[in-house]
């Protein structure tokens, strides 16, 4: 009966979605540790979401592009405004692979949300044309994953993403 | 004598369970296959002025921009249905137009629409009153349990845009603050812009 109460148990709390998800993600690359830098452009809260494996959990994590195209490397120090819709303001800053992130220990935040990037620098940020300042179009409704929307070396040939997924985020569309 | 007694009892038994039978039966019938409804919606005209709105306030890709809803919104950032008139090769993408076109707007008509036509109908017959019937406005307001918890207050501008279009005569100031677009672009070709 025991025997049978935990093959019951463990069955009931495995999700073959998610496991799927995760799986789908590959392993890491060669030579980057794991840590705040690994897997920029990826989706982080498939693992930091909540449902494992990734620890810790985030309220939103994401990765800035320099460029529009696949070949632009992930951009640093770049400050990252979120505003939730009851006027709480979280900021923070892209590390060298371009990631950011925000614990969700230390933050709680209310959809919509939106986000600028570059907002509340002296001057703006130079690397951002033509203003200093970027701003997302549309508020985030739901999911704080940015890559959920924002894909990573996204093929226009592909029917089945480029039609429903924005490419990744970026400062400007060109060098 | 007993034996009559229990064949009575029997011949009871069965003509009870036979009626039971009849009544079952007729409870749960299927519907009548002729039966139609006619929604009459709302004016799909005007509905070029809140469809911005919807596409701005509920049309994100993590949210009503995707196909695994019941209400789909198209639009710029979500899903997107390629104009007929997009010259050949170009592109289509949840960025690209920067703008609504005429398919996506009817095709978010349609989508909104076909949620609870019969009560969409009553609304509309009713002038627009009692729009809290329709789920979609409850949802939005956050009256009702919803992911993306409230999307409009009752009375802003988004609010008034989409109960004026109900009630059969669009306020289109307030679906162009609510939707953050300039009212002297063309309908339904409201240029995507930054919200204030």
């Amino acid at each position: 009966m025991a025997v049978a109460l935990a093959a019951t148990l463990s069955t009931s709390c495995f999700d073959p979605v998610h496991s799927d998800e995760v799986a789908a993600l590959g392993d890491e690359v060669a030579g980057v540790r794991t840590g705040p830098t690994h897997r920029p452009g990826q989706p982080c809260l498939v693992c930091h979401g909540g449902k494992g494996p990734g620890s810790p959990e985030f309220e939103i994590a994401g990765t800035i592009y320099e460029y529009r195209s696949a070949a632009s490397a992930g951009v640093d120090n770049v400050l990252v405004r979120l505003t939730d819709v009851t006027g709480h303001v979280v900021r923070r800053r892209s590390n060298r692979a371009g990631n950011f992130y925000v614990e969700k220990d230390s933050e709680t935040l209310y959809y919509p949300l939106t986000v600028e990037l570059g907002e509340d620098v002296q001057g703006g940020d130079p690397r951002i044309k033509p203003s200093g300042t970027k701003s997302m179009m549309t508020p985030i409704g739901r999911n704080g994953g940015c890559a959920f929307c924002h894909v990573h070396n996204l093929d226009l040939a592909d029917k089945n993403k480029a039609t429903t997924h924005m490419p990744q985020v970026f400062l400007n569309e060109a060098p | 004598m007993t034996r009559a007694i229990y064949t009575r009892f029997a011949l009871a038994l069965v003509a009870a369970l036979a009626l039971t039978s009849v009544v079952s039966t007729g409870g749960c019938s299927s519907p009548d296959a002729s039966a139609r409804v006619d929604p009459i919606g709302p004016d799909a005209a005007q509905f070029a002025y809140v469809a911005p709105v919807l596409s701005r306030r509920c049309g994100s890709i993590d949210c009503h921009g995707s196909t695994f809803r019941n209400m789909r919104v198209y639009g710029y950032g979500g899903l997107r249905i390629r104009a007929a008139t997009a010259p050949p090769g170009s592109t289509t993408s949840p960025d690209v137009p920067a703008h609504l076109t005429p398919e996506e707007v009817t095709a978010t008509y349609e989508s909104v629409l076909g949620l609870e036509p019969e009560l969409m109908r009553d609304v509309v017959k009713a002038g627009g009153a009692g729009v809290e019937r329709l789920t979609f406005i409850r949802k939005a307001r956050g009256d009702e349990e919803h992911k993306g918890h409230r999307r409009i207050t009752p009375g802003d501008s988004s609010d008034r845009c989409i109960t004026t279009w109900l009630a059969g005569s669009v306020d289109t100031s307030a679906c162009a603050t609510g939707g953050c677009f300039d009212l002297d672009a063309a309908a339904p070709a409201f240029p995507i812009a930054q919200c204030p």
